[in-house]
């Protein structure tokens, strides 16, 4: 079989995709998209503002954000994928136009593993209770350059390599690599706070 | 998609965070923009009327004022700088406006896409085109004025501001130059490492 389109496979595609979104309103998609991914869009806030005045003028930043592109809105992604596209851009803007961040030198995950012994020596025979390890893990988070801070934040949102990478634009080879780097810091900084850190 | 590492407690303990629900009515998200809207509108009027009203009170001195040439041609060049900058932010604006960050282009680009766009306007913005045309805009006006200042009342406090602002501009155009250039540096490199992850093989 030849991996090579017709016009007929295309204008099928294009058809099932126009079907995906039956004429619905940026008003519809927006409160589909908060329905499913509201939360997640919360904790993208607090993973990026920890006063919580600048958090919600970030939210807001980002439901508007997603509200207006829904005018743009092609189905040529699932909405999931639009929707954590739509709120980390946004979010790495703030960042970028932040005075504060501006201010702070954001570092790589390859620099805070290169950090690692040194944090994880702390904690090697503490346990943490969850609102410390919460408190600890935003810090690590607001360290993160914008990109290394996407990639962590959706894995731990549960999102897997390939959609880490269609979210990003980055390889999901490389994405894997950087999966693997956030799980080694995780483990070396959180090495006993996860015992106690059931929800 | 389902957590792959269900026994990793850190994802389940990020999961878990108790999140009071936010969502915005569509009055409230049309209120919202028409806000921003009329802020955006509001910011762009004061740099404009700032500009339009140095160029309306410098004219009027060039024209109606027994000014001396010098400190003409020196009032001149500053409208001519005004105009420009109007200029350059009215075609900022409309630029940003087609290709930069329109609302639909944030769920198009990819993460390391649409950052290296900003990345490179940030860059730009303190190294590029910009920056010197404006700063080399401003700065033969502003000379031409301090050196009439200067000339006009030697010896007087008026003369010796013009001593001062002359100072100033000559010590502080090199420092800014050089602190745009390194926050220019700075962001080249890390329009660098974005390309160079782009480079990288599936």
């Amino acid at each position: 079989m030849s991996d090579i389109l017709t016009v007929n496979d295309y204008l099928i595609q294009e058809r099932i995709r126009t079907m995906l979104v039956p004429d619905k309103s940026s008003d519809d998609l927006y409160q589909d998209a908060v329905l499913a991914h509201g939360p997640a869009l919360d904790r993208l806030a607090r993973a990026y503002e920890a006063n919580s005045e600048d958090r919600r003028d970030l939210l807001q930043e980002i439901h508007l954000a997603l509200w207006r592109s829904f005018a743009g809105f092609d189905a040529r992604c699932s909405l999931r994928t639009w929707v954590y596209r739509v709120a980390h851009n946004t979010a790495a803007s703030h960042i970028l136009r932040s005075r504060r961040a501006k201010s702070n030198t954001l570092v790589s995950l390859e620099e805070i593993e290169e950090q690692g012994g040194i944090a994880a020596k702390d904690d090697a025979n503490r346990s943490l209770d969850r609102s410390l390890l919460l408190e600890r893990l935003f810090a690590l988070i607001q360290r993160l350059n914008p990109l290394d801070r996407q990639v962590i934040l959706l894995y731990l949102e549960g999102m897997d390599a390939a959609f880490i990478a269609e979210v990003t634009g980055i390889s999901s080879g490389y994405v894997a690599t950087k999966i693997h780097r956030v799980k080694a810091i995780l483990a070396e900084r959180f090495r006993n706070g996860g015992s106690h850190g059931q929800p | 998609m389902a957590n792959h590492n269900p026994h990793d407690q850190l994802c389940s303990l990020w999961q878990g965070q108790t999140v009071a629900p936010f969502q915005m009515s569509p009055d409230e998200l049309r209120q919202k923009m028409k806000q921003l809207n009329k802020q955006l509108k509001m910011r762009d009027s004061i740099v404009y009327v700032i500009c339009l009203g140095e160029i309306a009170i410098f004219t009027f001195v060039i024209l109606a004022m027994p000014a001396p040439a010098t400190l003409k041609i020196g009032l001149l060049l500053v409208i001519l700088a005004m105009g420009f900058l109007a200029g350059q932010i009215w075609l900022d604006r409309n630029s940003r406006k087609v290709s930069g960050t329109t609302a639909a282009a944030l769920g198009k680009a990819g993460s390391v896409d649409f950052y290296r766009v900003e990345l490179v306007r940030q860059r730009n913005f303190h190294r590029g085109v910009w920056f010197w045309s404006r700063l080399m805009a401003l700065l033969p006006g502003l000379l031409v004025c301090d050196i009439w200042l200067i000339v006009r009342y030697p010896r007087h406090p008026m003369g010796y501001l013009g001593y001062a602002m002359t100072a100033s501009l000559l010590l502080l155009c090199p420092w800014a130059v050089w602190l745009n250039w390194k926050k220019s540096l700075c962001y080249q490199r890390q329009i660098d490492a974005l390309d160079a992850l782009k480079q990288v093989p599936e």
